[in-house]
């Protein structure tokens, strides 16, 4: 009956078994997902802000050899508000993405496992509006920023009732050592029809992180389904605090180009 | 295996720790609510120095009163007399159960302003309603318009009908009495049909910073006369204390007009851009963080003055009058 199952199920992906590294080639990615954010805006609240939103994503992969090239984005838009109180009037519609751009090169490679070394630029935005504000109700969040990389590729041998499964995990971490920042202003986002404070700033000013995880499976015609975990984490302490903090699933499919 | 998903949870929880590494969040107690708020009108309320407050000495006072056992009533009435000092109309504490206000720029003035006497008595039936202006030619071809909140919108082309339409007219009356405010943008767009002398009209600049002097970003507002259809006769401007705000700010810029002459009470003030706020409890508030001022120097927060200051009998209003426009239709005659 399990056979039967995990057959039906293999058919019904069109699972086709190869040898080959997963990561290699060129790939387009088109995604669904959720989002959990956090942030902390002292434009808008002293009280943390958290919710849940619906997130879509795109996104190119290359691997040739020793190089790789990702380019990933996301948008997602939902509400959120304080945990800490019961009111649900308190609340703001976040619209808020990523960008991320990373070239690397191999610098280890083992039998089943890689690593990779490179640059990356981690931009983290977020467009916030109060539903009980008015001449302050905007405030955005936006971090352009570029830095160091690094990536683990991982190709097990899983074996599940006599079966390969041909898995491949890729663990990425973005660590931005500057960044531009567009931030609101001291008491409200724009003045003059301008964002508040354009600024760059060094690590150190402003804190940056971004990891990915990605559990890549194959599909029919060298295309493949990749489940995505991704975390951004940036902060700066500047006229206003802001805090932000993104944690996303998605589903990619990876149309090989 | 065992490896790859002990891995894999250690990430996740690791990655869900950010809270920890955010800025702690104020505790919600009625003395820690009290002193966010304190502490937030401190560092960017705009008029503690043009209203001479002493902030400190009155965050002591009210603040004495409560301790940690205080009821949600007893802060609100604390906060409520902390603002209430403030002087001003763009700071309010909205509480599920109350809004804390000071509406004494009105309360403690003449009303001045009654519709249905102007409804019943100089209208009548035949006026015109456009984008919430109400108008119609008085007699000897004075042209009055009525205009009774800057949040009603309007478009160009209404206004550019309106003042075709008074374009005979010898002397308009703008009557904006109660008009308590609205869209800035709505003032800008009126006022600038009125305009005839290229001039400056306001000044306006923000708190920028913590300290009390920390002030920037100024921006000075110059009007140009309208390609539109637009009034350039002499035109009386109506107003009494209950002018706030955004109509505060239309009557500073007809100000800059020498064909314009505003008759009647002092405005009620409101010159700064009220900007929102909410406490650990989750109650909200507003308050002024910007200034407005005249090219002279002289800041609008309290009010414009009128060249005609003048107050309605109320002995008219037995007799069905509106003093104040009889005193216009005698300037415009």
């Amino acid at each position: 009956m399990r056979k039967l199952l995990l057959g039906a199920l293999l058919l019904l992906i069109g699972f086709k078994p190869s040898a080959q590294n997963l990561f290699e080639g060129e790939y387009l990615l088109l995604g669904l997902g959720g989002q959990m954010e956090n942030f902390k805006d002292d434009l808008v609240s002293p009280l943390i802000y958290e919710g849940y939103s619906g997130a879509a994503g795109i996104g190119w992969h290359s691997q040739h050899g020793a190089w790789q090239n990702n380019l990933a984005g996301h948008i997602a838009i939902g509400l959120q508000g304080p945990p800490s109180l019961n009111d649900a009037s308190n609340q703001t519609t976040t619209i808020s993405g990523s960008i991320n751009y990373s070239l690397r090169y191999r610098i280890l490679k083992l039998e089943k496992q890689s690593l990779f070394l490179g640059l990356s630029s981690a931009n983290l935005i977020g467009f916030r509006q109060h539903n009980l504000y008015r001449n302050s109700a905007l405030s955005f969040s936006n971090f352009f920023s570029y830095g160091l990389s690094a990536a683990w590729q991982y190709r097990p041998k899983l074996r599940l009732w006599q079966t390969e499964i041909p898995l491949a995990w890729q663990s990425e971490v973005n660590f931005p050592l500057a960044s531009y920042l567009i931030m609101p202003g001291y008491i409200r986002q724009f003045f003059n029809d301008e964002s508040g404070l354009k600024t760059h700033a060094f690590i150190g000013d402003f804190w940056h992180l971004e990891m990915r995880h990605n559990l890549v499976y194959p599909l029919k015609n060298g295309n493949q389904i990749r489940l995505s975990y991704h975390w951004n984490y940036a902060e700066y302490n500047g006229l206003n605090y802001i805090s932000q903090a993104q944690h996303y699933l998605m589903l990619h499919l990876m149309f090989k180009l | 295996m065992r490896q790859l998903f002990t891995s894999l949870l250690l990430l996740f929880i690791l990655a869900s720790c950010e809270k920890s590494l955010m800025q702690e969040e104020p505790g919600n107690n009625p003395l820690s609510n009290y002193d966010e708020l304190w502490e937030r009108l401190d560092e960017r309320y705009a008029y503690f120095q043009i209203k001479n407050i002493n902030w400190d000495s009155l965050g002591t006072v009210y603040r004495a009163p409560l301790s940690l056992e205080s009821s949600d009533e007893e802060l609100f009435e604390a906060l409520d007399s902390l603002l209430f000092a403030l002087r001003d109309g763009h700071v309010n504490l909205s509480a599920p159960f109350n809004l804390s206000r000071n509406w004494e720029w009105y309360l403690n003035s003449p009303e001045n302003f009654n519709w249905e006497i102007i409804e019943r008595n100089y209208l009548k039936r035949d006026y015109k309603i456009a984008g919430g202006f109400r108008y119609k030619y008085l007699p000897d071809s004075i042209a009055y318009l009525y205009y009774g909140s800057f949040s009603s919108n309007f478009s160009s082309s209404q206004l550019d009908y309106i003042f075709n339409y008074f374009k005979d007219a010898k002397g308009l009356i703008i009557d904006v009495r109660d008009n308590g405010g609205g869209s800035l943008n709505n003032a800008f767009s009126l006022a600038k049909r009125f305009i005839k002398t290229p001039s400056p009209a306001l000044i306006t600049d923000e708190k920028t910073g913590p300290q009390p002097n920390d002030f920037g970003n100024s921006l000075l507002y110059s009007f140009s006369p309208s390609s539109n259809p637009n009034f350039t006769k002499k035109t009386i401007l109506l107003s009494n204390r209950s002018c706030y705000s955004a109509t505060n700010t239309f009557a500073a810029i007809l100000k800059s007009q020498d064909h314009i002459i505003q008759l009647g009470d002092t405005t009620g003030g409101g010159g700064g851009l009220p900007v929102d706020y909410e406490l650990p409890n989750g109650w909200t508030y507003r308050f002024s963080s910007t200034r407005t001022f005249l090219p002279s120097g002289e800041d609008i927060e309290m009010g414009i003055p009128p060249e005609i200051p003048l107050n309605l009998d109320t002995n008219d209003y037995v007799l069905g009058r509106d003093g104040l426009i009889e005193a216009a239709l005698l300037q415009l005659n």
